[in-house]
């Protein structure tokens, strides 16, 4: 798996440059326009880089693969499917948790040109703005483990659409279950509202890390069976 | 000696108008293997089937000897694959790699990865490190897949459609190439062309896909020296049919062209009878659209 990883790897390394250029002009853009909002606001432009990069970087690879036939140039390689796919995974995991940390570090470096709206430099902000930035990353990792076993089933294009129809069936699901009747929603704001709690901060941000690692193991598991039944 | 590729009775449906029909092929060490057919007749999808790409509904593929199809073990087709170089018609590495880039990509995969080897051949080649893929023209994308799959001291060389597009100089190169890579008795090369004046240059046997059937399987020399084209008359084609086994005839307007598989024995039968030495291509044209009797 290892050298599977290294060679996924050497793919990523060459989408650096691009995405890291989107992703500091929409940082920007959100960080201008929303700091005056106070730290909540600061945290806009990690958090939008941070939910962006593994879809950004899953559509990517999933591009790549279906350019000039290297999907199949690849598995006549000395790799076995389950070791492709879970380099692909691995990979959009260690891309998106670099690009994350990248963005919460810029985020927290820019925070002293914001101090005349009123945003001060204390830890509780580095803290707010490292948790947003890491549920955002790990909210966008979960849609896509959902979204990837359809990549290695139907490839780039078809999965392109079908998980676009997918996203948008999850955004109704995440809006009702977020509606102020609801319960759910109610407990959350209860616990994590206008002052939250660090500790509670802490454990929602775990909580939410362990199911989006549980949720990519069984991504993980289905992908790597629907992808050995393909013809390549 | 072992052989290197083996089909045995591959059988696949792909298609409700495409199906591989007990396929049967073995890849001698030593030796260049044309594989050759029409468009759709099953060349790109035997390779598949025989690099464990695609599923098969029956028969068996040994690489090296042992058991290496889609239902192999991993770490059995892990092992195997490291011994085969691959070169397809398309240059199939991400396009805005760099030829540099393109080494980081595959090297990984090969234990046996020489990066002195693989910097020399592009030196060879011409290759420029810097160069991204999609910049490449067709012969040079070909040049990089076969540094590629010679750099990490494959035994199997295993090219599909690899010559098609290229110019003359292109295609002399590369079959220089393979004629060094099996000069040691030891290495083979697969290669599936449908032009066939490379396989008169290069190839030790010669095998015929046509629907997803094997229609023959020669050696080479049996084709381009022994075979014969007869060019006769009506008259002199139907009795040429009756006497020789094997004859196979395509009618033209004021002329017939038979196929006799031995040029010298039908010449000495039928010495009014003018017959040229068959080339492959002849071959292939009469033995897939001539009439036998």
């Amino acid at each position: 798996m290892k050298r599977a990883f290294m060679s996924e790897l050497a793919i990523a390394r060459s989408l650096i440059p691009s995405i890291a250029g989107v992703g500091l002009f929409i940082f920007v853009v959100l960080t201008l326009a929303n700091a005056s909002d106070g730290d909540s606001g600061m945290s806009a432009g990690a958090c939008a880089v941070s939910a962006m990069s593994p879809i950004i970087v899953m559509n990517s690879l999933a591009g790549f693969d279906n350019q000039n036939g290297w999907e199949r140039y690849r598995a006549t390689l000395p790799f076995s499917r389950k070791d492709i796919i879970c380099a692909r995974y691995l990979s959009v995991i260690v891309f998106s948790a670099v690009m994350a940390c990248a963005a919460t570090l810029l985020s927290i470096v820019a925070i002293p040109l914001f101090n005349g709206t009123g945003i001060p430099s204390t830890g509780q902000t580095v803290f707010e703005i490292a948790i947003a930035s890491a549920a955002s990353m790990l909210i966008s990792l979960m849609m896509v483990f959902l979204a990837q076993p359809l990549f290695f089933r139907f490839g780039h294009m078809e999965a392109l659409r079908l998980s676009v129809g997918l996203f948008a069936l999850l955004w109704c699901l995440a809006i009702a279950a977020l509606s102020s009747s609801n319960p759910i929603s109610n407990w959350l704001m209860s616990i994590a509202g206008a002052n939250p709690d660090p500790t509670v901060l802490g454990c929602l941000c775990a909580g939410t890390a362990v199911l989006a690692l549980a949720l990519c193991a069984i991504s993980c598991a289905v992908s790597t069976k629907v992808y050995r039944v393909r013809d390549l | 000696m072992q052989n290197l590729l083996e089909l045995k009775g591959i059988s696949r449906r792909v298609s409700d108008r495409f199906s591989l029909r007990d396929v049967t092929l073995a890849v001698e060490p030593g030796q260049i293997v044309g594989f050759v057919g029409a468009n759709g007749a099953g060349k790109t999808t035997t390779i598949r089937a025989a690099l464990g790409l695609i599923k098969l509904d029956a028969g068996e593929v040994h690489l090296f000897g042992q058991h290496c199809g889609a239902d192999a073990p991993d770490e059995a087709q892990r092992c195997l694959h490291t011994r085969v170089g691959l070169v397809l018609d398309t240059c199939p590495f991400p396009s805005t790699l760099k030829v540099t880039e393109v080494e980081a990509l595959v090297s990984p995969a090969y234990p046996a990865w020489s990066h002195g080897t693989f910097a020399d051949l592009l030196s060879q080649f011409g290759l420029d490190p810097k160069a991204k893929v999609k910049d490449l023209s067709r012969g040079m994308g070909m040049k990089l897949q076969l540094a590629c799959a010679l750099s990490h001291q494959a035994k199997l060389l295993v090219l599909d459609e690899a010559t098609a597009g290229l110019d003359p100089m292109a295609r002399e190169e590369l079959l220089d190439e393979l004629l060094a890579f099996v000069a040691d008795g030891q290495h083979s090369v697969l290669l599936s062309s449908h032009i066939t004046s490379d396989l008169d240059r290069a190839a030790d046997r010669v095998i015929c896909i046509d629907n997803g059937s094997i229609i023959f399987d020669l050696p080479r020399e049996d084709i381009t020296d022994r075979a014969g084209i007869a060019h006769c008359t009506q008259a002199q084609a139907a009795e040429l049919m009756a006497c020789v086994e094997g004859a196979r005839a395509v009618h033209h307007a004021y002329s017939v062209d038979v196929l006799v598989p031995n040029r010298c024995e039908t010449l000495e039968a039928f010495p009014e009878i003018p017959c040229d030495r068959a080339t492959i291509d002849d071959y292939l044209r009469l033995m897939l659209k001539g009439a036998s009797k």
